[in-house]
């Protein structure tokens, strides 16, 4: 591919590819993520393609995309235009699709998805999991194979770069994006097009922008789905970005568990830069900017601004004050704009569709769309792109299909390490940077984990100090020594060793924290145990008093034992023990000892006769 | 503008910007206690001992006095209630750490601290004053830290000898709590904490040795010289008889960057 | 020889102190770990302090200072993964190696580290092996595939 040199060239381009692409009037697309992929598509798309080629009919396409976002039912594909939606699929259901679906139109019901009550729905925008879903930034994942730029193009990518070099000021462009009410979606929620303009008038040159890729929060993966799905939107916002704040160096700071994601990034770069969308003088404006890409290396505290920029610089991810600001002294003492793959990836769209449609979405101070992973004991796990204002019910419940097995709804925890868990009584809160915070928690960057009857709030704010203890740098006192501190008195309280004064403490240790650690880890990682305690103070105090996790998750309150009553002497559970810690011979009653037994709860589960119980 | 007026415990004082909460302390005599700060070193901000209360527009915040650069009119206390039980609470932290050493001591006695969490008996407290004077002063970074969170140490590479460690010992003259010891033996200089053990060159007058060889090479090196003035070849005690008792001001990279 | 190699790498990164954070991932990919005689090599041809070359390679966990196994055993211990279980998984292996996170078994056969969070959320527990993502998993999977993987080894010898 040669160079584009001109907007007009950009314009030949797409009608090219629209004169080829609109003769494919059948598209099977298999979404290839590192979730699809682990679930097997990647053998379903091998069984396509083999099948496809039979056919011999050069109308029919096979493409590999990002992620439909139905986790759950994966692998699945989708056949457009009708968008027919297949689920749960084995290699062998290929055959019976192509004869029946692609060759005669009709559909195969025992692959479609079914509801509830079993009616069957093989169309995927009638499926509860999508009808309330709104997809601004997800809108081309599915649709288009990120490792093809020109699919991108073809459905109007780059167009919102092109109307920026063309004819629009770096102040319009920022404007704009004010106006739009964008906010920051790593977190905290700061305005966009307010940083962008700070980091604009800030003294010093060079002037960096960063992409956020870090997506540190365990549970969350909306940032690695973008950019499996749809790279080059991400690319796009960056470069806009670089044009209103005046800089032409860029990186994307990426985790290094995403190696899918970074190969994707890879490749589109690469694409952009042969393409002419990055590199010296962009489309012939006259604006030059490129991207590297850095790797993170397994750092949660790395996701924060200052330590991110660290290390950038090749240095330990450590993070400093921020008493100046990084719009002014970031990367390397120069001003920078850093922000998450989310918002980088709205920019396209608000350019494009103005900022009038971006705004009508949404609240009052909570604009847009918002990507969560939705994830946990619910029925539908998957990636769910939402309207801000959304409630949380309408999330968990409509969306997501409720809670597994039927269980109880117990709470949701948002904003992972940072933020906190939100109980059954707030579930019609809106979703909205500013009501999460209200209840102690935070949008965070999407991660949604539902909670059922059988988690444990106590073993939750453990769990995340525990994580937060491996996580924080170590360089200041109160995060260092604080985390350590609060994780001994909840370690010992579910143990079933905890005092009634331990809870006032963690408050104490909390607050104390909050004012006094250095970043926000330290600042934010009391969230987790302040919550709980504010709304699960019973569990705390049952496991104080009675030393009992009604939950049956902490170890040391619990024990499996065989109710003699009703075992047959199956062996089942002696089988499938894994640490042989149950004995007894066929037929007759088995015993689990107590020294071996690692509380696992797989005979608990497995019993056909229920004789396995827990106290 | 350049200069900006402040109010520091009730004392009104015009300042120029950018200074920092500690210098305008010191300025006018109000002491802030601090653990990981050094006036030759850029701050660090990691013990967070020397946090003050800030008021701007209304609102209130605290940060740290050591690196926190004035930028406009705020009103500084120092000493509050809500500072001071902070204060205790990093010094509860460290006691559960080091146990009663050094400075720690001093401020625990200070501001009357009840360890609540046990009394601890690490050496270091991680302030990172050592690993900063080496690298900045000295220029050297023989040692840094290792590790994360709970897990951070300071270490030399591998836990092995510091193969560019020049022994000059100002890790351990700056630690607030010792605990780096210099020992020196026979013809070595030992500092265990960071596995160094170099070689001792004898002083010209009495024999003793006394000062690592690559101290005196790195000397060398530094001021460009083949030879060396005696003055770095004679031992203290010796110097104290014959030349006027007075060091050089012991920086070689210039200072802070 | 090793040294052609890992000028390779360097020069990959066009010899920059900057990138020694991505030139440690590139020498971890080729070695499994972060070889002592390499880092002393890197830290004389880029002039970094070794310090700060070892500061690094501890800080990251992306890195190791020691071989991993022939099979790399990651379990998430995600949110989502914890939840549903996977703490269990960690559970077991620890039992059934003998070792804590980030160890290697004797025989050099197993290494197992627990991770936090792979994106693969929604398919929790995740288990990797090598390269492999494994979905919705529980202890009894896991030992399935361990004891698949122990008597690939049995043939071999
Ligand atoms: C401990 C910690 C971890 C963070 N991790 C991430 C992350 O993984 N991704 C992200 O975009 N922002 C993360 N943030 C927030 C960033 O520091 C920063 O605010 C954000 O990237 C700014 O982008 P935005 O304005 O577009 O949200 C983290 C913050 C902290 C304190
Ligand atoms: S708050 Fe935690 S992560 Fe942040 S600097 Fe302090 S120790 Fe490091
Ligand atoms: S050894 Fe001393 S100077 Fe060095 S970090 Fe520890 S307490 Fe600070
Ligand atoms: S002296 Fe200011 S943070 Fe340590
Ligand atoms: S929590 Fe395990 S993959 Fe995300």
């Amino acid at each position: 591919m040669k160079k584009i040199n001109s907007f007009e060239e950009l314009e030949k381009l797409r009608k090219k590819l629209k004169g080829i692409k609109d003769k494919e009037k059948i598209i099977i697309s298999v979404c290839m993520e590192t979730g699809c992929i682990a679930a097997g598509s990647e053998e379903i798309y091998r069984e396509l393609r083999k099948e496809i080629k039979k056919v011999k009919n050069k109308e029919i396409k096979v493409i590999k995309t990002g992620c439909h976002g139905f986790s759950e039912v994966d692998p699945a594909i989708v056949i457009y235009p009708e968008k027919i939606f297949y689920i749960r699929l084995s290699p062998n259901d290929v055959k019976e699709i192509i004869e029946k679906t692609i060759k005669k139109g009709e559909i195969v019901e025992r692959l479609t998805y079914k509801d509830e009550k079993g009616q069957i729905i093989p169309y995927l925008d009638q499926i509860p999991f999508y009808k309330k879903q709104k997809r601004l930034v997800l809108s081309l994942n599915g649709l288009i194979d990120p490792e093809n730029i020109e699919d991108y193009i073809y459905y109007g990518g780059y167009t919102a770069l092109s109307k920026v070099l063309s004819g629009m000021s770096p102040e319009e462009v920022i404007e704009e994006i004010k106006k739009s009410g964008l906010r920051g979606r790593g977190g905290g929620g700061f305005p966009t097009g307010k940083k962008w303009e700070y980091c604009r008038k800030a003294e010093g040159y060079p002037k960096y922008v960063i992409c956020n890729a870090d997506e540190g929060d365990p549970g969350a993966f909306m940032d690695r789905s973008v950019i499996e799905g749809n790279p080059h939107s991400v690319i796009e916002g960056m470069i806009i970005g670089a044009y209103a704040i005046g800089s032409n160096e860029g990186y994307v700071y990426i985790r290094h568990e995403y190696p899918l994601a970074l190969k994707r990034l890879k490749i589109a770069i690469e694409q952009a830069r042969e393409y002419g969308f990055l590199g010296e003088n962009i489309l012939g404006s006259g604006f030059s900017f490129d991207i590297d890409i850095v790797r993170g290396g397994g750092a949660f505290v790395c996701g924060e601004s200052t330590a991110l920029m660290a290390s950038i610089e090749g240095k330990v991810g450590e993070p400093r004050a921020k008493y100046i600001h990084t719009v002014e002294k970031g990367l390397y003492e120069k001003p920078t704009c850093l922000n998450n793959v989310e918002t980088w990836a709205n920019v396209p769209f608000i350019i494009n569709n103005g900022w009038e449609k971006f705004a009508e979405i949404g609240t009052d101070t909570s604009k847009g769309t918002k990507i969560f992973s939705l994830v946990g004991k619910v029925k539908n796990t998957g990636l769910v792109e939402v309207p801000m204002g959304i409630t949380l019910r309408e999330i968990i419940f409509d969306i997501g299909g409720g809670i597994k097995e039927n269980k109880k709804f117990k709470g949701v925890q948002t904003g992972g390490p940072s933020g906190g868990v939100i109980p059954e009584k707030y579930l019609d809160l809106p979703v909205d940077f500013d009501r999460l915070n209200e209840v102690g928690s935070m949008m965070g960057s999407g991660g949604m984990i539902v909670m059922d009857e059988d988690t444990c709030m106590v073993d939750v704010a453990r769990y995340f100090l525990n994580f937060l203890k491996e996580e924080s740098c170590g360089k200041c006192v109160p995060c260092r020594e604080g985390i350590n501190q609060m994780l001994e008195i909840l370690n010992r309280i579910t143990q079933g060793k905890g005092k009634k004064e331990d809870i006032e403490i963690l408050k104490e240790i909390s607050d104390f924290m909050q004012k006094a650690s250095l970043c926000a880890l330290g600042t934010t990682a009391p969230n987790p145990v302040l919550t709980t305690i504010t709304y699960f103070y019973d569990e705390y105090i049952n496991h104080i008093e009675q030393k009992k996790c009604s939950a049956g998750v902490c170890k040391d309150l619990i024990e499996y034992f065989v109710n003699t009553e009703k075992c047959t002497g199956c062996t089942l559970c002696a089988k499938n023990c894994p640490v042989n810690a149950i004995e007894g011979e066929r037929k007759k009653i088995h015993k689990i000892n107590k020294e071996k037994c690692i509380k696992c709860g797989i005979c608990f589960t497995i019993c056909k006769f229920n004789a396995i119980e827990r106290k | 503008m350049k200069s900006v007026e402040i109010i520091i415990d009730g004392i009104k004082k015009i300042v120029p910007k950018r200074i920092t909460i500690l210098k305008i302390a010191q300025d006018v005599g109000i002491e802030i206690p601090t653990l990981c700060y050094h006036s030759a070193i850029e701050p660090y901000g990691a013990c967070r001992l020397c946090i003050v209360e800030i008021e701007r527009n209304g609102r209130k915040r605290y940060v740290t006095a050591c690196n926190f650069p004035v930028e406009d009119e705020i009103k500084i206390e120092t000493n509050n209630e809500n500072v001071v039980k902070i204060r205790k609470l990093i010094l509860e932290l460290l006691i559960a750490k080091v146990g009663y050493k050094g400075k720690v001591k001093e401020y625990a006695e200070k501001y009357e601290v009840e360890p609540r969490f046990g009394i601890g008996n690490d050496d270091c407290i991680l302030c990172g004053l050592c690993v900063n004077v080496c690298k900045e002063i000295i220029g050297v970074s023989a040692i840094s830290f290792s590790q994360r969170g709970i897990e951070r140490k300071v270490s030399s590479p591998f836990e092995k000898e510091p193969t560019n460690c020049i022994g000059c010992g100002a890790c351990s003259f700056v630690c607030p709590v010792d605990a780096i010891k210099v020992e020196d033996i026979k013809n070595e200089r030992i500092i265990k904490k960071i596995n160094a053990k170099l070689e001792l060159e004898k002083c010209k007058i009495c024999q003793k040795p006394f000062i690592p060889k690559k101290l005196i090479e790195y000397i060398k090196n530094k001021l460009g010289a083949n030879v060396l003035l005696d003055i770095f070849l004679i031992c203290n005690e010796c110097k104290g008889k014959n030349y006027v008792d007075k060091l050089l001001p012991f920086s070689l990279t210039g200072g802070k960057k | 020889m090793r040294k052609l190699e890992v000028d390779k790498i360097l020069e990959k990164n066009g010899w920059s102190k900057n990138k020694i954070v991505g030139i440690l991932q590139d020498i971890q990919d080729s070695y499994s770990y972060l070889p002592e005689d390499i880092l002393i090599y890197i830290s004389e041809k880029l002039n970094i302090p070794l310090s700060q070359i070892y500061s690094i390679s501890t800080f990251y966990r992306a890195f190791s200072l020691k071989p991993k196994g022939k099979y790399r055993i990651k379990v998430c211990l995600g949110t989502a993964c914890h939840v549903r279980g996977g703490y269990m998984i960690a559970e077991f292996l620890k039992n059934k190696f003998g070792i804590l996170p980030g160890e290697t078994t004797e025989d050099g056969l197993f290494s197992f580290d627990t991770v936090n969070c792979l994106g693969a959320c929604a398919i929790g527990p995740i288990v990797v092996i090598n390269e492999k993502y494994y979905g919705q998993m529980d202890v009894r999977k896991t030992e399935k595939i361990i004891k698949g993987l122990e008597n690939e080894k049995n043939k071999q010898f």
